[in-house]
């Protein structure tokens, strides 16, 4: 299976061989799909994990142990219902096409499975539905 | 054309509860079924609906008198400059006007946050005068403390419009939003065969006087919108209809913040999205055939918004079918397009509208008279 989290490292955290651990010592394969770090300050990066649910989920539970956040994409990523307007500008502009409009109730849906955290959508959305913590 | 039925017999049985009021989406399965005559002969209304950006849209505002009183030249309402050009205490607040400190804050947004209640601050200057002494003015006003609050928008509902695209090798940023770099993304504008003036091709019925809901309230077109020019042309076997525009207006003060929102769009500005539902009376199987179109058989032109020019080079055309489906073949090229307009609130209008007909709580008015059809299309000289 794989799963796409944000883990964010707390300033004194940064220079951690967290991937390097995630990959030898809990068997990962892992995708990098965004990162911001500069040390000495706190840095975030989008990473897709690939590997069996035990591995996926003792990987996780070893990055939090060392004081590090790590959130689902939907607790980063986040759509306010309340807010959007369903035009679906944002669809064309989503490059990794995880903006879709529901094809019998034109609605809006985010596939966090697909999403990168470019930030595009949360730019351009006119009414400022889309919010990115990144 | 022959007569089915009049406005007085329609508005008969919304009265009673009888009148079948169907969307423009609905009515396209049951012409397919039943065929236009048989289907012309049992629908009374259709609905049709809009959800866009419309940036020529705006309200006039009457504050009350303060004590002693001032005639208001310099206006602002949440820093937003409004018009001071008016009588002492009325205003014109523009949606697309900006905050003088927050780009991304404008007219659109102050007409929201009137709409959600919110206390709006305004601040007025004067010069002062005998019979209006005071020079200054700063204090908070919600909705209910208003006078007046009459939304009129010069233009909305343009019956059909560009889908645009940009050629160049940069990210462009527009009215119809961000358009990505070599024809990476095209946008249009419209709901299609939802759309209340492409649902009245040849604005039979549609004209001043027509009642209209108006951002959840009941509203009137009030005469033809700026820039108003219809105009038809044949593509691929299809009349495109283009050009025609409404001016509408409404008690903003009855309206719903669900069909009105306040928008920015990155690098162009403040809009204001304004949802309209119109019903058209099914008088005859001319309008029928009007409503009973489908988004394939409709088109646009693919225009590249990259040129600086008033008038933008034409790439192509296309059906509102391809458009909403997500892409769109330009020279060859797919093209994946979204839409600015919104489908689901336009269909939710649509909705609305025919479950307040169907409850007698809106009837049909007849237009007193029809939309120009000549008109006049100037470019401004320099
Ligand atoms: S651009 Fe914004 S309002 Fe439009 S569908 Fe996307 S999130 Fe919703
Ligand atoms: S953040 Fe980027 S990848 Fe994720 S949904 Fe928005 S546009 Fe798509």
């Amino acid at each position: 299976m794989k799963k796409k989290v944000i883990i964010t490292f707390p300033p004194n955290t940064v220079d951690k061989p967290l991937v390097y651990s995630l990959m030898k010592d809990y068997g990962l394969w892992i995708n990098i799909h965004r990162a911001i770090i500069e040390p000495q300050k706190h840095g975030k990066i989008v990473i897709e994990l690939r590997g069996d649910k035990k591995q996926i989920e003792d990987g996780i539970k070893f990055v939090k142990d060392q004081g590090i956040g790590v959130n689902a994409l939907e607790q980063d990523v986040i759509l306010d219902r309340d807010k959007c307007v369903d035009c679906g500008v944002c669809t064309s502009i989503c490059p990794s096409n995880a903006l879709k409009l529901d094809k019998d109730t034109y609605k809006l849906s985010i596939d966090y499975d697909e999403c990168v955290v470019c930030g595009s959508c949360a730019e351009i959305c006119p009414v400022n539905a889309i919010s990115i913590n990144f | 054309m022959k007569l089915i039925r009049t406005y007085d017999e329609i508005n008969k049985r919304i009265e009673n509860g009888e009148a079948v009021v169907v969307t423009a989406e609905e009515i396209i399965g049951m012409v397919e079924e039943d065929g236009q005559e048989r289907t012309a002969n049992y629908v009374d209304v259709v609905t049709t609906g809009t959800f866009s950006p419309m940036c020529s849209s705006g309200v006039f505002i009457n504050f009350g008198h303060a004590e002693p009183p001032i005639r208001m030249q310099k206006i602002t309402m949440n820093d937003v400059p409004a018009h001071g050009g008016l009588a002492a205490v009325d205003t014109y607040l523009g949606a697309t006007n900006v905050a003088k400190e927050d780009p991304k804050y404008g007219g659109a947004h102050v007409i929201e946050d009137l709409l959600r209640g919110k206390e709006v601050n305004v601040t007025a200057t004067s010069v002062g005068t005998d019979c209006y002494p005071r020079k200054e003015i700063n204090t908070w006003v919600r909705l209910d403390d208003l006078n007046n609050a009459i939304m009129y928008n010069p233009r909305n509902c343009y019956q059909n419009y560009n889908v645009a695209v940009n050629t160049s090798q940069t990210s462009i940023k527009t009215y119809m939003g961000t358009l990505l770099p070599n024809l990476g993304s095209a946008h249009f504008s419209t709901s299609g065969q939802l759309s209340p003036l492409l649902n009245d091709p040849e604005l039979a019925t549609i004209g001043i006087g027509t009642r209209i809901m108006l951002c959840g309230a009941q509203g009137y077109v009030s005469w033809n919108g700026t820039q108003h020019h219809p105009s038809v042309q044949m593509v691929n076997g299809h009349k495109m209809y283009s050009g025609g525009t409404i001016s509408v207006i409404g008690d903003l003060k009855q309206m719903s913040h669900n069909y009105l929102r306040a928008a920015y769009l990155p690098g162009y500005g403040v809009s204001i999205f304004i949802g309209i539902g119109i019903p058209i009376p099914i008088m005859s199987t001319d309008v029928l055939k009007g409503v009973c179109v489908k988004d394939e058989e409709l088109y646009t032109k693919v225009v590249d918004y990259s040129s600086h020019k008033v008038n933008k080079p034409v790439l192509g055309y296309v059906n509102y079918k391809d458009l909403r489906d997500g892409k769109i073949k330009v020279d060859g090229r797919d093209i994946p397009s979204s839409s600015i307009s919104s489908y689901a609130k336009a269909r939710e209008i649509c909705n609305e509208l025919k479950v307040r007909i169907g409850r007698g709580e809106f009837n049909l008015q007849a237009p007193i008279e029809q939309l120009p059809k000549e008109t006049m299309f100037n470019n401004l000289k320099v």
